[in-house]
């Protein structure tokens, strides 16, 4: 519902004409990446069935970026802004990256639409993403960021390090050698998988306490790690990997509701 | 003439018993010194099969053959008669006989097949190996995970390959990595080299989390060599209050 209403305040912001807009043609060939580093705000990310990346941004304060007429690009302390949405792009065949180069008292919000199928890799340090929303992503995320993130419909690899704030994944599909490692210094990690996936999990919170909707069985390893509030073992005949570690919140894995 | 028919007229000469050749012959002979060369040739094989003595076969082995041959005429005219019982016995050997190839073929397939199962396994090995060898420099972070995760799989790993567990664990820049790593390393950790590499990664590690999974792993085990470190992580104002309590705890109980 929360999501629901974000996105229709990104599109009422749209519709006013406060929003920029950058778009670009980048189909998802495999291997295929798209990097987004340092973006403000808060960060929407759409996976949808194109070949386009879109972007749009909502200028906090209702700052509008100022842009030229003629093909000049401005020019930040932290770089050139050669889209007009505040970002540095760089493009060669296998990657695209967009690289925030907007100070901070002139951050806003984007909302992205990328292809589906593109590898996703999201950098951020503690000053810029402030909370971070990816749906409909069929490509492996990368993410290394500072506060939260609440990933939807995920069926890829997902690789997540986050330092504060609430981590919470749904997946609507898990795959063998597809991994799914989560680690949240200090947030909750919840972890909402099918119902039916068979997995191998290593789990655990030093200061915080795990909890699981599935029956978790012993894994085939005996010599497996062992410490406060470490679990290891399977789900089912195990097969996928699953990697969730935090040092004071609480861990859940979860099943997904049919 | 040329040499062939000249020859030819020696030979012909030689049959019909005439020591002189044609006028021809001669003057090609006389003219042609290759000709002369195999004319000699020729004249001393001939010489040869001139002395060749032919002794006459012993009378007792033309007898011997038509001894022989009158009794396979007979026996052709009279065919031998095979008795029942013989069939039977011919027929049961042929069935053991066929049944021994079968038996043997299965074995040597059944053996066939353990080698091969073998060499599979073998070689399942060595592309576990191979794979984390390759995808360890792979830019993809979840490929790195992935290849990291299959070395648990592996009951004895090759040397080279903990080495690198070891070299991800210490310089990986992805802490998602090195947590997999640590994962995989504790079903090793009774191994020395495993061991110092574990207690070498503590004290360069700075994500809290894996200082964490490290203090317990090795303290675990007991490994008392661990004790500088946890003294430095304790002592270090930049490590995280829970890691420094958790250190605590465990440099107590060793």
């Amino acid at each position: 519902m929360k999501i629901l209403l974000i996105t229709i305040g990104f599109y009422c912001l749209a519709v006013t004409g406060m929003a920029q807009e950058f778009q670009l043609k980048f189909p998802a060939t495999p291997g295929r990446r798209i990097k987004l580093e340092n973006l403000g705000g808060h960060v929407r990310v759409m996976g949808y069935a194109g070949t386009e990346i879109m972007i749009r941004f909502f200028p906090g304060g209702n700052r509008k970026i100022q842009t030229t007429t003629t093909p000049v690009n401005t020019v930040y302390a932290l770089g050139t802004d050669n889209t007009g949405v505040g970002l540095f792009m760089e493009k060669d065949t296998g990657e695209i990256s967009f690289k925030n180069v907007l100070p901070l008292s002139m951050a806003g919000d984007y909302l992205l639409k990328i292809p589906e199928k593109l590898l996703l890799s999201v950098v951020s340090d503690c000053h810029h993403l402030k909370k971070l929303n990816i749906v409909d992503m069929q490509g492996d995320l990368d993410i290394r960021i500072c506060h939260a993130v609440t990933i939807e419909n995920a069926e890829g690899a997902i690789v997540l390090t986050t330092i504060a704030g609430k981590v919470d994944v749904r997946m609507r599909l898990l795959q063998k050698g597809k991994p799914v490692s989560i680690i949240s210094e200090t947030g909750n990690i919840t972890l909402t998988i099918p119902p039916d996936v068979a997995a191998d999990l290593r789990m655990g919170s030093a200061a915080g306490t795990v909890h699981c909707d599935f029956p978790v069985l012993p894994g085939n390893n005996k010599k497996t790690l062992q410490g406060d509030n470490q679990i290891s073992g399977r789900i089912g005949s195990g097969g996928a990997v699953i990697h969730l570690q935090s040092l004071s919140g609480r861990i859940f894995l979860q099943k997904s509701k049919p | 003439m040329n040499c062939e028919e000249t020859m030819a007229a020696i030979i012909d000469a030689r049959e019909k018993g005439e020591a002189v050749l044609s006028t021809e012959a001669d003057l090609h002979l006389a003219g042609c010194a290759a000709c002369q060369k195999e004319a000699a040739e020729l004249r001393h094989l001939l010489a040869e099969m001139d002395n060749t003595v032919f002794k006459p076969a012993p009378a007792a082995l033309g007898k011997g053959f038509y001894d022989m041959l009158s009794a396979e005429m007979l026996s052709a005219d009279n065919p031998v008669k095979i008795s029942r019982r013989y069939a039977y016995l011919s027929a049961a050997a042929c069935i053991i006989f066929l049944a021994g190839i079968g038996f043997a073929t299965l074995l040597i397939n059944r053996n066939t097949n353990k080698v091969a199962a073998e060499r599979v396994t073998v070689n399942n090995g060595g592309e576990k190996e191979n794979l984390l060898l390759t995808h360890i420099q792979d830019p993809s972070s979840a490929m790195r995970i992935q290849a990291v995760n299959e070395v648990e799989s592996l009951s004895q790993p090759d040397p080279k390959l903990v080495t690198v567990l070891i070299q991800v664990l210490n310089k990986d820049s992805n802490s998602n990595v090195r947590m997999a790593a640590v994962y995989a390393l504790s079903k090793f950790a009774d191994d020395t080299r495993v061991r110092n590499g574990l207690i070498g990664a503590l004290e360069k590690e700075t994500e809290p989390v894996i200082q964490v999974l490290l203090i317990n792993l090795l303290a675990d085990k007991k490994e008392e060599r661990v004790t500088h470190a946890l003294q430095t992580i304790i002592q270090n104002p930049a490590t995280r209050r829970q890691v420094q309590e958790i250190a605590g705890n465990k440099l107590r109980a060793l």
